[in-house]
């Protein structure tokens, strides 16, 4: 027997079976006469059902552009073959894989060919990674990042195109290149710089990255990663830039115009300022030297010019001041003091500044403060006082007859706060509700010809508003067409901490003052303007002080060593030496002595932080330019040893309290006519020239209602009269008035 | 000779009567429909203004419309012009288009405020209105 031969066919079989490739055999017309188990398993195909069958149905193939089987070849032209690569086996099942294939024709001794054997194998897992590799290549070959790969050592593995075109190299000569021996750019000495950091670092390393593409500006988001393989060994590092030239140029631009914006805010602030120091100034010469003038012998034509000047100079202060806080909110610069102050004082101050309006229109003011209210509150009470001078002021203007209400409550809160709660009501000519959306916004004033006839810049509502809410308040209206009107408004106010000393400012209200004060002191006045000089000088002595001028800090500090002040009102802005200074050298010399003179500064500027400012240097109190004469009074008696009484509240009444005539007021018009023309006799032997046109004008306003022509003519004739002075001419015309009235009165209308 | 100011602002107003009482008797109005119901008035006591003083900026019925209807009741009445009233008109405004208007209705002149004291005299020589 033939064992060892049948051994090695045996082995054969047993190696063919083992084989880890699937192998198929043919006969020489193809068809398949063996297959192993891999075979099998690849194909689908089991050798049984196989047997005698072509090649091509059972290694089925597909492959692009495939005319033929691929081993359809071998056996005709006893060649090897192989597979196109990308060619799939479809198994039976219908399944495709990937395989690579070698078909060899079988050659026996005598070169004959036999058959075939084609030997294949499952590359699925190999081509599919493959491909997905391809598109990652695209990917970072055609992607916007720049992408460079470089080893443990720094030799450049990858580098694409992006890349490569930041480096100022071109393409081929980058790739296999060491980082430490290329030549670098900026950029690349960058990108070496910090890919150094992280290699010593190991950790993850993020940027931004300056660069230049084709000679512009570039920017680059940069992140360099250690890459580790499976084992977490660290063998490359990635370093992977985004595009942010954008972003970064919008960041650069907004940059510049926040810097511009910041400057113009600046500039906006000194504009704020030196407006608002350059229109006071002059003014404050009109209004000062007019003041003075009055004081002094004069007729009475002078004097009533003179009045006339005054007023024009108040009215075009107040107009300054409401544009300037107008401007100083819009611009975001107004700011809340927080001051301790008398609440009823205050009240009674803002009042009284009203009577010399009222009195004319008859009519009357009346307050009501809930028992509950705080008297001393800590706040900011010229703003207040502003806001309630606007609403009464409106509430005057636009009232012909009856009573102005103004009613305070108040509401605890928490944190030694307290809800203000204020109410201005009249009864005028009230405000429709179309109207009133109107109001509050600046430049209204409800129709233009009423805003003629009752003056006014239309800020004042507006301002109010703001003031309020920066007051943490808001602010609301009530009305009637006709009937009258009512304006809320609330705001927060602070109590005032036990135990703590604040100088209250100029809380002494309006009251005639005597010429003559209680203790004449000496002042020493440090002021270099000539004007202000002329008109500080005049208010003090015209008020019995001693006055020594300084025209630097220099010269103040000399006075001092010569003589004893009792005050000095310190000018802040002198030459060489201003009014800060000195007061330092003052009150440091003053540690030494242990006395303390009271100073006062005079400032154009009344900015705030400006207060602390001086608070801070020593000052004792500061006024701000136009200074007004019962200002500077009451600031320097704040630093005397007696003071003047307490004001007591109350106004004083009119002769003829016009208020009682409205109460018969009906629409009667004869009966009103009549109590006009009482008033009207009375006010005209009286020479009461505002009263007298008023009651006249009415009367030609209700002989028009009427159309009574006549009796119109004659109230106009007396208006006439009344403007020119003509007394007797008035009287005149007030004898025929008075008969036309009683005529018609008889005849009824 | 009456002159008619017409003047919303009391300044003002003070101002040009003290200036024109030199020149005549001044009646004081204070705004478009005083002055030319003052106007009538005079008209009917046949002491008609000669010279009428208009400010442009005033309520109820401004200086341009109150020229505008002195004229036409001029006109009605038959007036030749040089019996016309004559007409400054002021104001604190400098827009040309006002000016032009005012003209247009036919004025004699045009003073801007603040009013030069020197040019008024100036005006009202030429206009053979004389200080009394």
């Amino acid at each position: 027997m033939n064992h060892a031969f049948a051994h090695d066919r045996e082995l054969l079989a047993l190696t063919l079976e083992s084989i880890g490739d699937g192998v198929i055999t043919t006969d020489i017309q193809g068809n398949v006469n063996g297959m192993n188990e891999v075979a099998e398993a690849l194909t689908g195909w089991s050798c049984c059902e196989a047997q005698g069958r072509p090649l091509e149905e059972i290694l089925v193939l597909n492959g692009k552009k495939m005319m033929q089987h691929p081993m359809s070849e071998v056996i005709t032209y006893k060649m090897k073959r192989g597979l196109k690569k990308g060619t799939t086996l479809v198994a039976k099942n219908g399944q495709r894989i990937y395989i690579s294939a070698c078909g060899s024709p079988i050659i026996n001794h005598e070169h004959q060919t036999i058959g075939m054997v084609v030997v294949f194998r499952d590359i699925d897992n190999i081509v599919r990674a493959e491909e997905k590799l391809k598109i990652l290549y695209s990917a970072l070959e055609q992607g916007p990042s720049s992408i460079l790969i470089i080893d443990l050592r720094k030799n450049i593995e990858y580098a694409n195109p992006q890349f490569v075109s930041l480096t100022d190299h071109d393409e081929q000569s980058i790739e296999g290149c060491n980082l430490d021996q290329l030549e670098l750019n900026d950029y690349l000495s960058n990108i070496r710089a910090h890919l150094e950091e992280t290699m010593g670092s190991g950790a993850q390393w993020q940027g931004e990255v300056c660069a230049k593409q084709r000679g512009e500006p570039y920017w680059e988001q940069v992140v360099i990663s250690p890459v580790r393989d499976n084992d977490e060994e660290l063998t490359h590092y990635l370093v992977l830039g985004k595009d942010i030239t954008r972003v970064k140029l919008v960041e650069q631009e907004i940059q510049r115009a926040k810097e511009a914006a910041e400057e113009a805010n600046h500039s906006k602030s000194e504009f704020l300022a030196n407006m608002s120091h350059e229109m006071r100034t002059p003014l404050n010469g009109i209004i000062g030297l007019t003041a003075l003038t009055l004081l002094t012998q004069l007729n009475p034509e002078q004097k009533e010019n003179l009045e006339i000047i005054k007023t024009c100079g108040d009215t075009l202060l107040n107009l300054i001041n409401d544009i300037l806080d107008f401007s100083k909110i819009e611009a975001g610069k107004m700011s809340i003091e927080k001051v301790d102050f008398s609440l009823r004082e205050l009240l009674g101050k803002t009042i009284a500044s009203h009577q010399v309006n009222i009195k004319p229109k008859g009519l009357r003011i009346e307050t009501y403060i809930d028992d509950t209210v705080p008297n001393r509150l800590v706040g900011d009470p010229y703003r207040l006082q502003q806001i309630l001078n606007n609403l009464i002021s409106n509430a005057v203007k636009f009232t012909d007859r009856g009573q102005i209400r103004v009613k305070i409550h108040s509401q605890t809160l928490a944190n030694d706060e307290v809800l203000m709660h204020f109410e201005v009501q009249d009864e005028g000519i009230g405000i429709s509700p179309g109207d009133m959306n109107k109001l509050f916004t600046s430049f209204s004033q409800l129709e233009h010809s009423i805003s003629k006839r009752y003056g006014g810049t239309g800020l004042g509502l507006s301002i109010s508003k703001k003031l309020v809410e920066i007051m943490q308040g808001r602010i609301w209206v009530e009305s009637e067409l006709g009937r009258g009107s009512t304006f809320f408004f609330e705001v927060v106010l602070a109590l005032p901490e036990q135990g703590m000393i604040i100088k209250p400012i100029a809380e002494d209200s309006n009251k005639e003052l005597p010429l003559s004060p209680t203790v004449p002191i000496k002042v020493l006045l440090a002021e270099d303007d000539i004007v202000s000089q002329t008109l500080m000088k005049g208010m003090l002595r015209a008020r019995g002080y001693h006055v020594q001028i300084a025209n630097t800090g220099q010269e103040v500090l000399d006075s001092l060593a010569v003589e004893k002040y009792d005050l000095i009102l310190m000018d802040i802005n002198m030459p060489q030496m201003d009014g800060v200074e000195a007061t330092i050298l003052i009150r440091t010399e003053e540690k030494r002595t242990g006395e303390h003179i009271p100073i006062i500064a005079l400032t154009a500027h009344a900015l705030y932080g400006d207060r602390e400012r001086f608070l801070a240097v020593g000052m004792d109190h500061y006024l701000s330019k136009p200074i007004e004469m019962d200002e500077l009074y009451e600031a320097i008696e704040l630093f005397q040893d007696s003071k003047p009484e307490q004001w007591s509240g109350h106004f004083i009444p009119r002769l003829y309290d016009a208020t009682q005539l409205y109460k018969q007021l009906d629409e009667d018009y004869l009966e009103e006519m009549s109590i006009y023309i009482a008033s009207l006799e009375q006010f005209l032997k009286m020479r009461d020239g505002l009263s007298a046109e008023h009651f006249a004008h009415l009367m030609r306003e209700a002989a028009v209602k009427v159309e009574e022509n006549e009796m119109k003519k004659y109230a106009f004739k007396i208006e006439l009269s009344i403007r020119k002075g003509e007394w007797e001419a008035a009287l005149e015309w007030f004898a025929k008035l008075e008969e036309e009235y009683s005529y018609v009165k008889s005849m009824g209308l | 000779m009456r002159i008619l100011i017409a003047e919303d602002d009391l300044a003002s107003r003070k101002f040009l009567y003290k200036f024109l009482s030199a020149y005549g008797s001044c009646d004081i109005t204070v705004d478009g429909l005083e002055a030319v119901e003052a106007f009538l008035l005079a008209w009917d006591e046949e002491e008609p203004y000669q010279l009428i003083c208009l400010d442009i900026m005033m309520p109820r019925l401004d200086g341009i419309k109150a020229l505008r209807m002195i004229r036409d009741l001029e006109k009605q009445k038959n007036l030749l012009p040089a019996q016309r009233a004559k007409v400054i008109m002021t104001t604190a405004l400098n827009e040309s288009q006002t000016v032009m208007e005012s003209f247009e209705i036919g004025c004699e002149a045009y003073a801007a405020k603040p009013i030069d004291t020197k040019k008024m005299e100036e005006v009202l020589q030429k206009m053979n209105f004389l200080k009394g």
